[in-house]
């Protein structure tokens, strides 16, 4: 069942001239995790607060459970939607002790005492807070108020979890727990959620589907690896971690693959998918994503090589397991991520390789 | 081997002076008053104190004065947080006009308010009592001001305005976030703010109800104008009839000495309540702002809010700005009758109309001048971590926010009416009151100016050639420029304003604006009235607007 649709929904604000939202649609199934991933300002957490009630859209529609809390110029108040949010500040409260934060909701829907009860204290169990409910936000840890923030959110039940950047005030290594944790929790409840975040590796470890965001529309949504491993458009391919985009024209179009004109280097091969070829013909401009460990360095041309171009080393970089070399080849700068083992001195002259598959052809953004 | 006075370094020097400078401003009169209040002529006793709680009208005074404070409090609580939270967090139309005018009371000294509550509901003299009677042809007036109830309105009317700036701030700090997430839980907007946004805003509220008691009960022009003509007294205004000739001073200081130490207490108790659970919260995105959407209630809630600040702030006013402009008839109203007879009377033909002005601007210049250097002294030793006990120098500037002015006033009296000097009767005694009543505002001024300059940011200049006073010269001082400039001015303001003080130390020579509109006042000379009033409003406003253009927009908060 879908839990959340977004319909052609528009946001305008009175101070800017544009659209914040422009036409986003996109849907939420049942205990599935949606990620709305994109540089700030791009309309993500609008989006999220449009969502909650916090905003009316000025067009489109939102259905909660298949039922419209949202149109053109209305919407329902926050507290009729059965939502349950976690805000980037925690927004724990600092007068309530932790057991009254979790329970406030709950007192709302005018439970017993003694269903509230459980039902917090389930809620804390949950969450590896079990023994602080006495406590007041002022005397437990940043992440803890984290914590409690997630347990007062589901305890409602809430038809659709929102959550809005809910780590990024924890430092690194509690914050890639959290982020396991928060997965782990939400697969358990089985509960539909929306996560509003601007960090790609946060993305992918939670996304069951990703929605890539700029400037008030989706650039490119889908399941996250296949939007990490076949970028629709060069915006993508940057903004989901290194790579590297050659930008030409298509000279030969065909089905799977394309081939593009990169002035300064040659003709260069890559896997075409269906939706980019569809809005491609020859002479467009166009762009040749290739991560950085999809390429090869020889010192030889290798033979059968489709895409091979021959560079200098500039600078060699380790980084562990990996070495980073910045190869120059005319006019291209490469990125190369091969394995520590091989070495090749800077200044050498070598060549660089990848399978046509190896890379992918994206719109130019 | 170096010598006793070889090891006294400058800046000892510098905090020794100020310590010296500052006990002698505030600790010398507090000392005298307590004295004064145990003085009678058969030398140390507690006559003083058994004669304050044995008379009547002392006793009345006393029950009146908690009864306004009281009264006060609880109204202009509930005003100033109701039209705190319409402005900070509703989508209440008119919202920013309600808060430039609720702000706009604070241009307006306490006792001119209640003068121009007189004119506009004093049962003869009063505007609309006199178009009353013209549209009705009735013999008596609609509204008499002169009474309890009267006094207390007023006293409301002029103190609800502290309330909202203290529950206004509040509201603006607090992150919008912890309102929206018991939205999200099911909790409607007024819900939400009972349940989540007044708890949070507490301190502000236990401020807001300390501070205008407190206002209240040390206000001196209100009851003067308008409680002594209905019989009602307080103890401010029976302070000031035991300074009538002959005056007991002793008695006096044993009246006032509770009004100080209920300020202490309060201030005690205020910080007892409050002490360090001051709700800090980590700040979510802030941006947008989520208001409570109040349907169609929010035109009845812009209509409350708005008649509250026509008849608090625009109405008295525009009384006071007409009558000083319209010839005193009672018959109907004619555009003939508009006249500068008014302003041409306090100015050239009263007698203590100009040298009243003068009086005010030289005391308030002098006050501001060395209340501001004071402070920027007292400032720097204080921040000094290796100077011993600067706790105290710091401790001594904020002092005279506990002594009300009248009781501040009583002491000066007690300290400089007799013995080695006598300041009775000059300026000096005027301008030293003027000083020290508002040196906490200028310490706190420079103090928070002087707490935004990072000493990192001197030591980089030293670190790059310059020398120690260089480095303050360059990037202290020009940091600290506004923090200063802003205490001066309030400071300044303050000064021209204060009637309780100035009413027991002023004599005929020495009269300034504020006595001299109780003089013209008594007189019952209206238009004067009205015309002195306005120009100590105009040399308020200017002087805050000179600053505006000085400092920019923040030229009330210290760092500007």
């Amino acid at each position: 069942m879908v839990k959340l649709e977004l319909i052609d929904v528009v946001k305008r604000f009175a101070n800017q001239p544009q659209a914040v939202i422009r036409g986003l649609s996109t849907a939420v199934g049942e205990g599935q995790m949606l990620v709305l991933l994109g540089p700030s300002g791009c309309g993500k957490t609008t989006t999220l607060q449009l969502v909650a009630g916090l905003l009316e859209p000025d067009d489109g529609s939102i259905l909660v459970d298949g039922k419209q809390v949202a149109g053109p110029g209305w919407g329902l108040p926050p507290e009729r939607r059965n939502l349950g949010m976690v805000f980037q500040s925690y927004a724990v409260w600092p007068h309530k002790t932790v057991f009254e934060n979790v329970a406030y909701g709950l007192q709302l829907r005018s439970l017993s005492g003694d269903e509230i009860r459980r039902r917090v204290q389930k809620a804390l169990d949950l969450v590896h807070l079990s023994d602080l409910g006495a406590r007041y936000p002022s005397e437990i840890s940043g992440g803890q108020q984290q914590r409690v923030a997630l347990a007062r959110a589901v305890v409602v039940e809430p038809s659709l979890l929102l959550l809005d950047e809910p780590l990024s005030n924890l430092d690194a290594t509690l914050r890639e727990q959290m982020r396991i944790e928060l997965k782990a929790l939400q697969r358990q409840l089985g509960l539909a959620a929306i996560y509003v975040t601007h960090d790609q590796a946060e993305a992918m470890v939670l996304a069951d589907h990703l929605v890539v965001m700029r400037d008030g529309v989706i650039e490119q949504q889908g399941r996250a690896e296949d939007v990490f491993l076949r970028p629709r458009t060069g915006f993508v391919a940057r903004f989901l971690g290194v790579t590297n985009l050659l930008m030409g024209r298509v000279t030969e179009a065909g089905s799977r693959s394309a081939r593009l004109d990169v002035p300064g280097l040659g003709v260069v091969s890559a896997f075409l998918s269906d939706d980019v070829g569809r809005s491609l013909k020859i002479g467009d401009a166009a762009g040749a994503s290739i991560r950085p460990l999809e390429l090869e360095l020889s010192s030889a041309r290798p033979e059968l090589a489709t895409n091979a171009y021959q560079g200098r080393v500039r600078e060699r970089i380790f980084l562990g397991e990996l070495t980073e070399y910045l190869v120059e080849s005319g006019a291209i700068r490469w990125r190369v991520h091969v394995a520590s083992a091989s070495r090749f001195a800077p200044g050498s002259g070598v060549w660089i390789s990848f399978a046509p598959e190896a890379g992918t052809i994206v719109l130019d953004s | 081997m170096p010598g006793p006075l070889a090891r006294v370094r400058p800046q000892d020097a510098v905090w020794v002076a100020a310590a010296l400078i500052l006990a002698v401003l505030v600790l010398l009169p507090v000392y005298h008053l307590i004295v004064a209040s145990f003085t009678t002529r058969d030398g140390l006793s507690l006559a003083n104190y058994a004669q304050i709680f044995r008379v009547r009208r002392f006793q009345e005074a006393m029950l009146n004065s908690f009864l306004l404070g009281v009264a006060s409090s609880v109204f202009g609580t509930a005003i100033g947080t109701l039209l705190a939270w319409l402005v900070s967090r509703t989508n209440m139309p008119w919202r920013r006009l309600i808060r430039v005018c609720v702000l706009g009371c604070f241009a307006v000294p306490a006792f001119v308010n209640a003068l121009s509550w007189v004119l506009l509901a004093g049962p003869n003299a009063g505007s609309l009592n006199q178009i009353w009677m013209a549209l009705t042809g009735s013999r008596e007036g609609l509204i008499n001001i002169f009474s309890l109830g009267g006094l207390i309105v007023v006293a409301v009317a002029t103190v609800f305005p502290l309330a909202f700036i203290f529950m206004h701030n509040a509201f603006e700090a607090m992150d919008t976030e912890m309102e929206q997430a018991a939205r999200l839980l099911g909790a409607s907007g007024i819900r939400a703010f009972f349940t989540i946004a007044l708890p949070l805003a507490r301190p502000a509220l236990i401020a807001a109800f300390i501070m205008t008691f407190l206002e209240a009960v040390a206000l001196y022009g209100a009851p003067a104008a308008i409680g002594v003509p209905a019989r009602v007294y307080v103890i401010t205004t029976q302070v000031w009839s035991l300074f009538e000739y002959p005056p007991q001073v002793g008695m006096a200081a044993a009246l006032s000495l509770p009004l100080a130490l209920i300020t202490v207490a309060l201030l005690w108790v205020q910080r007892l309540l409050i002490g360090r659970r001051g709700f800090s919260t980590v700040r979510g995105k802030g941006g947008r702002w989520l208001r409570t959407d109040l349907g169609a209630w929010r035109w009845v809630a812009a209509g409350v809010a708005g008649l509250i600040v026509f008849v608090t702030f625009v109405l008295p006013n525009a009384v006071l700005v007409f009558r000083s402009f319209y010839r005193e008839t009672y018959g109907s109203f004619s555009v003939g009758d508009f006249t500068l007879a008014h302003y041409k009377y306090v100015l050239f033909d009263y007698i203590d109309g100009l040298p009243s002005i003068r009086n005010s601007l030289v005391t308030a210049l002098a006050a501001a001048t060395f209340a501001a250097l004071l402070a920027l002294i007292a400032a720097f030793v204080s921040r000094r971590r290796s100077v011993r006990f600067a706790g105290v120098v710091a401790f001594l500037c904020m002092l005279p926010l506990a002594i009300p002015a009248m009781v501040f006033a009583v002491g000066l009296v007690a300290t400089y009416s007799g013995g080695w000097i006598v300041l009775y009767g000059t300026l000096t005694i005027l301008a030293l009151a003027y000083l020290t009543k508002n040196l906490p505002y200028a310490f706190m001024s420079c103090n928070a100016a002087l707490a935004s300059v990072h000493t990192d940011l001197e030591s980089a200049a030293r670190v790059l050639g310059a020398s120690q006073l260089r480095a303050l010269r360059n990037i202290t001082a020009p940091l600290i420029r506004n923090g200063l400039l802003s205490g001066w001015i309030v400071v300044f303001a303050n000064s021209l304003r204060d009637l309780s003080a100035s009413v027991l130390l002023y004599t005929s020579a020495t009269t300034v604006i504020s006595t001299a509109i109780m003089d013209v006042y008594y007189a019952s000379q209206w238009g004067a009235v009205a015309a002195l009033s306005v120009i100590l409003l105009a040399i308020n406003v200017v002087a805050i607007a000179a600053g505006y253009r000085m400092l920019g927009r923040n030229v009330l908060s210290p760092n500007a």
